[in-house]
């Protein structure tokens, strides 16, 4: 083996040689690789941002294109027709790939919606409709044309300004007047891409007005040419190089960047680190498009992989080391140095092994020397080891120890400051020991030197983890005094850190608690392993001022060549614990709203099924406080109703599995017999394994309002029973009433054709036979009977109006008045009365029923006038308290007020049917018929001087 | 025409009295066949029951149809005229008291050629008489046959 070490050694070195060129080969190779991959990528992804901003450039011109062509005929000019003749001179698809066409949004202001929906309607689209996603009563921003409409026909007649995204880029685009993006959003006309959408907006405005300023730019605009995206469409024919690359799209204006667009493999991992986020500005948005290069990006490069050269150098070496190692091996074999043994020795040690004279020169230097100082033993040796590490103030230090050396005193290891070549200090740690010739004299030193740099700050960083340490923390020593304290130890005790370290832990503790601490750190040191002193001791420390403050400690053992020592982390309670104390009264406060509310609480366990209930829960199920600790699940399902228990358990399962709420309503039936109704509720508790340990929930009696609803759906049901029991009355009523009036029309007056049929003949045929008195009588009988015929006929046009059904619309009472005057004038062609009507009066009625009430109304008039000389009815219409009142007035015969509430009552008659005939039924009916159409009417009047009827028409 | 039958299909005997009297009043020399109700209307139209072998080829100059009448009343009768072949194109009058709608409607749907409400007064009554025999015997021209 020994024999073998020298030639293996060279060989070795060989093969690490090799190896190292090839690692250097390989890695250089990577890097320019590298570099090369990262310059293509960078360009190929700002040639994709450049492509994206050029695509959305187009669309740009293609508002431009529109706005020019709105301008060139004027916006108000502007009609469908128009419109979609110069959508159609665009060849959509080839100037324009991916947008969905170009629209005209108009803004409507507040006033103006009734004209422009006119306009709108009258312009080819009968039924044009202005619709909002959220009601508002701002302006209006309405898509009026969109072409080609059927890839858009949702978004005609959207209001832009309903909706906050597109109504902020709108706004903007008519202050800033450019062409403005709207965020990310789901189109109307295309919902299934959800916030994938966009609105391109350009303003329109009215012409010859100054655009100086936001303002007035706001002012003049009168809508908007726009164009709606989806991200899809536009970016469906981008060149993604054959799949070099993917992208995906964000828009960085929202709080948290949205992604809007993905391609394919947007979210497979990166290659080779190579991705590029490149923020794109476009229109009044900032985007910002994410370039990953795909595995086809690499391979399209044809590179020659790294570990393939580096591999091969590799190989090479080894049959180099081969060759040397044979070589070498039979040469080693026979030289055998000690010597060589302990230079390798001393070589490969860690620590620097540096020989010098007693002056101090040195005289070897071994690699380690070379690594900590710096200088190479070539450089080293012959020169004073003072000078070359030792700083000038500790010159002094380092004569003395040779001094002691020399007068054969022992120096063990003593740890001080050199410097290093680069100058930099080094903490080391030396250890000398004398070499003395075969006769006892010494001829030199030997300092074996260590680096404890890395000691030294791992300490110091220690220090400073402690420090910034969020509690208290001490250090403790073996006899419990204080050896470090941080700044929070220093806020939570009062005292300063000078103070606190070498004070004895007791001072820190109160006389009260001071045995059960120090048996805790005793304990602590004896069997090391981390632990936290039980809350339950309800610690305190005593701070500076004399105050105690309750806290949680921690306690840690720290091994050191000191030995043990503990680290104590203190967290200040104070505050938690008035938390605690706070969360207890809202305990409180909320047990008594849950009193108050009746609501009972309950616990299961599922463990062994044990229940806790309070108070409130044992009232409702008539329990008896005695039992309060013998409750188990099956006590409570034994309660239940049965035919509810089934349907309960199930909803408790499954809320226990995870399966749904929980919240039935069920009844309970107690021991005494009483029935009460529950409303329950719960919410499961799990373990840290989500096993299911406990059910909390509520119980409400709610008996009282299921009482309450039940009354209340029986109170409903009776009365939709009466309802439907008088619906049905008066419908037989009616049909009745129809029955009659059919055979009072049919056979009440058959009799009294006879009746007049038979005198006439007796007084035609059989005159001769009679005498005067006879034929009067005659007469009498005839007159009786034509009368009792017109009464059956008004009384049956009476009940006719009754039975009829009302049909509103608008009349012409003025020209009503005219036709009934025509005929009145027709039958009486020898009367002369003067007719005032005034034009145009128009009201809201059923045309026939009106028509009745006015042939009545006029037709008095007509009657009572027919004594007078000058006789004049009179037709208009006046303010009555807020409403309008028609009326009739005549210069008649009048009538005394003291009858007036008579008037209008069937059959009452204020004058002699000899001196004015009638029935006594015609203001009757005009009652009737102005009550049905829910006006009134009112008479007046003074015997001899004429009489006016007033009446309105409500509905 | 004057060869020509008027048919009067009326139930109440009061009525009928006063018709054949107004009829008479106005020189209507017609012979006029009363039916008593709408059954033996039919009969006769249809020359069966009581008119079994009457020559049902020579229709009435216009039948006086009354609506309200005990078996089958005037309406089903209207019905059954319109509906044979032979008499569809007979001319019929609705000569009753009723003036209430839904007759006047009833009538005019099912092809009434006229409808007359008896008025009370007897010299109305006269008077519809004359104008009913004026036109329909005088004036209307009848389908041929």
């Amino acid at each position: 083996m020994i024999s073998a070490r020298g030639p293996l050694l060279w060989a070795f070195i060989a093969f690490m040689l090799g190896c190292a060129v090839a690692a250097y080969k390989g890695i250089h190779l990577a890097r320019v690789q590298h570099a090369e991959k990262t310059g293509r990528f960078t360009n190929l992804a700002e040639r994709a941002a450049g492509q994206l901003k050029t695509r959305m450039q187009t669309y740009e011109y293609g508002l431009r294109g529109a706005r020019g062509a709105m301008i060139t005929v004027g916006v108000d000019g502007i009609t469908r027709e128009k419109f979609i003749a110069y959508s159609q001179s665009r060849d959509l698809d080839h100037e324009f790939p991916g947008s969905r066409g170009y629209g005209f949004i108009r803004r409507v202001w507040p006033g103006e919606e009734a004209s422009f929906l006119q306009a709108a309607r009258r312009d080819g689209k009968p039924d044009f409709q202005i619709r909002q996603l959220t009601p508002h009563d701002g302006e209006r921003l309405v898509i009026q044309y969109i072409e080609p409409e059927a890839n858009n026909r949702e978004a005609v007649g959207l209001d832009i300004a309903s909706e906050t995204n597109r109504w902020q880029a709108a706004l903007a685009a008519m202050r800033d007047g450019v062409p403005t993006l709207t965020r990310p959003i789901t189109l109307v006309q295309a919902s299934g891409k959800i916030k994938r959408g966009f609105l391109f907006l350009i303003p329109v405005y009215r012409a010859g007005v100054s655009l100086a300023l936001p303002e007035s730019r706001e002012q003049a605009a009168l809508g908007l040419a726009y164009t709606p995206l989806v991200i899809d469409e536009v970016l469906a024919d981008f060149d993604f190089h054959d799949g070099e690359f993917s992208l995906a799209l964000y828009d960085s204006d929202a709080e948290k960047p949205d992604r809007f667009y993905a391609s394919v493999e947007a979210d497979v991992p990166v290659v080779d680190g190579l991705v590029k986020l490149i923020p794109i500005t476009l229109y009044g948005r900032h985007w910002r498009a994410e370039i990953k290069a795909l595995p086809h990006f690499i391979s399209t490069m044809n590179l020659t992989d790294p570990r393939e050269v580096a591999g091969q150098t590799v190989a090479v070496s080894a049959l180099v080391a081969i060759l040397i190692y044979l070589l070498s091996r039979e040469r080693q074999r026979r030289s055998l140095l000690t010597q060589a043994r302990l230079a390798a020795i001393v070589e490969s040690a860690n620590d620097a092994i540096i020989g010098t004279t007693l002056e101090g020169t040195i005289t070897s230097w071994n690699q380690a020397a070379e690594q900590i100082f710096g200088y190479p033993a070539e450089e080293a040796i012959g020169q004073m080891l003072s000078r070359l590490v030792v700083p000038s103030a500790l010159q002094n230090e380092e004569a003395e120890i040779l001094a002691r050396i020399e007068r054969g005193e022992s120096v063990s290891h003593f740890t001080t400051v050199w410097h290093r070549r680069d100058g930099s200090n080094i903490d080391v740690s030396v250890t000398i020991s004398p070499i003395r010739t075969a006769d006892g004299h010494m001829m030199g030193v030997a300092k074996t030197v260590r680096d404890v740099t890395g000691q030294k700050r791992s300490e110091a960083r220690f220090r400073l983890a402690v420090e910034a340490a969020p509690t208290a923390m001490l250090m403790i020593d073996q006899a419990q005094i204080i050896t470090l304290a941080n700044r929070k130890a220093e806020e939570l005790f009062g005292y300063t850190g000078e103070e606190l370290a070498g004070m004895a832990l007791e001072n820190l503790i109160p006389a009260w608690s001071r045995q059960i601490h120090t048996d805790h750190v005793n304990n602590l040191l004896a069997t090391p392993e981390a632990r936290t002193i039980d809350l339950e001791f309800s610690l305190s420390v005593l701070r500076k001022d004399g105050s105690e403050a309750p806290v949680e400690i921690g306690l840690n053992p720290v091994e050191t060549p000191d030995g043990n020592l503990v680290l104590a982390s203190v967290t200040d309670l104070s505050q938690r614990r008035q938390l605690e104390q706070q969360l207890q009264a809202a305990l409180e406060r909320m047990k008594l709203t849950v009193d108050a509310a009746g609501i009972g609480i309950w616990i299961w366990y599922l463990a062994d099924n044990h229940l806790i209930w309070d108070d409130r829960m044992l009232e409702v199920y008539g329990v008896p406080k005695a039992l309060r600790n013998d409750l188990y699940y099956d006590f409570w399902r034994a309660h239940v109703h049965p035919d509810d228990i089934g349907y309960v358990e199930e909803k408790l399962h499954q809320h226990i599995a995870g399966a749904g709420p929980y919240g039935p309503i069920f009844r309970v039936i107690r021991d005494d017999g009483q029935i009460r109704w529950i409303q329950a509720a719960a919410i499961v508790e799990r373990n840290q394994d989500s096993q299911v340990v406990q059910v909390v929930g509520i119980n409400r009696d709610i008996t009282e309002e299921k009482e309450a609803e039940a009354r209340i759906l029986e109170l409903n049901a009776n009365l939709e029973r009466r309802v439907e029991e008088r619906t049905a009355e008066l419908v037989a009523i009616n049909r009745e009433l129809e029955a009659f009036s059919y055979s009072v029309s049919h056979d009440l007056r058959a009799p009294l054709r006879s009746v007049d049929g038979f005198s006439n003949i007796l007084l035609k045929s059989y005159t001769d036979q009679l005498d005067d008195a006879g034929r009067d009588y005659l007469q009498r009988m005839r007159a009786a009977a034509q009368r009792m015929g017109l009464l059956i006929d008004d009384l049956l046009a009476l009940s006719r109006i009754t039975r009829t059904g009302l049909v509103p619309e608008d009349l012409d009472l003025s020209a009503l008045v005219e036709e009934v005057i025509a005929q009145l004038r027709e039958a009486d062609p020898e009367r002369q009365v003067e007719i005032r009507i005034q034009p145009g009066i128009h009201a809201w009625g059923d045309t026939r029923l009106v028509r009745i009430a006015l042939d009545n109304l006029l037709g008095n008039a007509w009657k009572f006038t027919s004594k007078k000389i000058e006789a004049c009815i009179e037709f208009g219409h006046e303010e009555h308290e807020g409403q309008k009142a028609f009326f009739v007035r005549d210069n008649g015969a009048g009538f005394d007020m003291a009858y007036a509430q008579k008037l209008f009552g069937a059959f009452q008659r204020l004058h002699q049917t000899k001196e004015f005939p009638g029935t006594g039924i015609g203001l009757a009916t005009v009652q009737r018929v102005v009550r049905k159409h829910g006006g009134k009417v009112w008479a007046a009047g003074e015997v001899g001087h004429g009489a006016v009827f007033h009446f309105t028409l409500n509905r | 025409m004057a060869n020509k039958v008027i048919l009067l299909v009326e139930d109440n005997p009061d009525d009928e009295v006063l018709t054949l009297h107004a009829l008479e009043m106005n020189h209507i020399g017609n012979k006029v066949v009363v039916a008593r109700d709408g059954a033996e209307a039919l009969d006769y139209l249809f020359g069966q029951g009581e008119y079994a072998g009457r020559n049902v080829n020579e229709l009435p100059a216009v039948v006086l149809l009354d609506l309200n009448m005990p078996k089958v009343d005037g309406l089903e009768v209207l019905r059954q005229i319109r509906a044979d072949p032979r008499t569809r194109r007979q001319p019929v009058v609705i000569l009753t008291t009723s003036k209430e709608e839904q007759d006047l409607i009833a009538s005019y749907d099912l092809g009434a050629n006229s409808y007359v409400r008896k008025p009370v007064n007897f010299d109305q009554f006269t008077e519809a008489a004359r104008n009913l025999g004026m036109y329909w015997l005088l004036l209307n021209e009848l389908a041929p046959i």
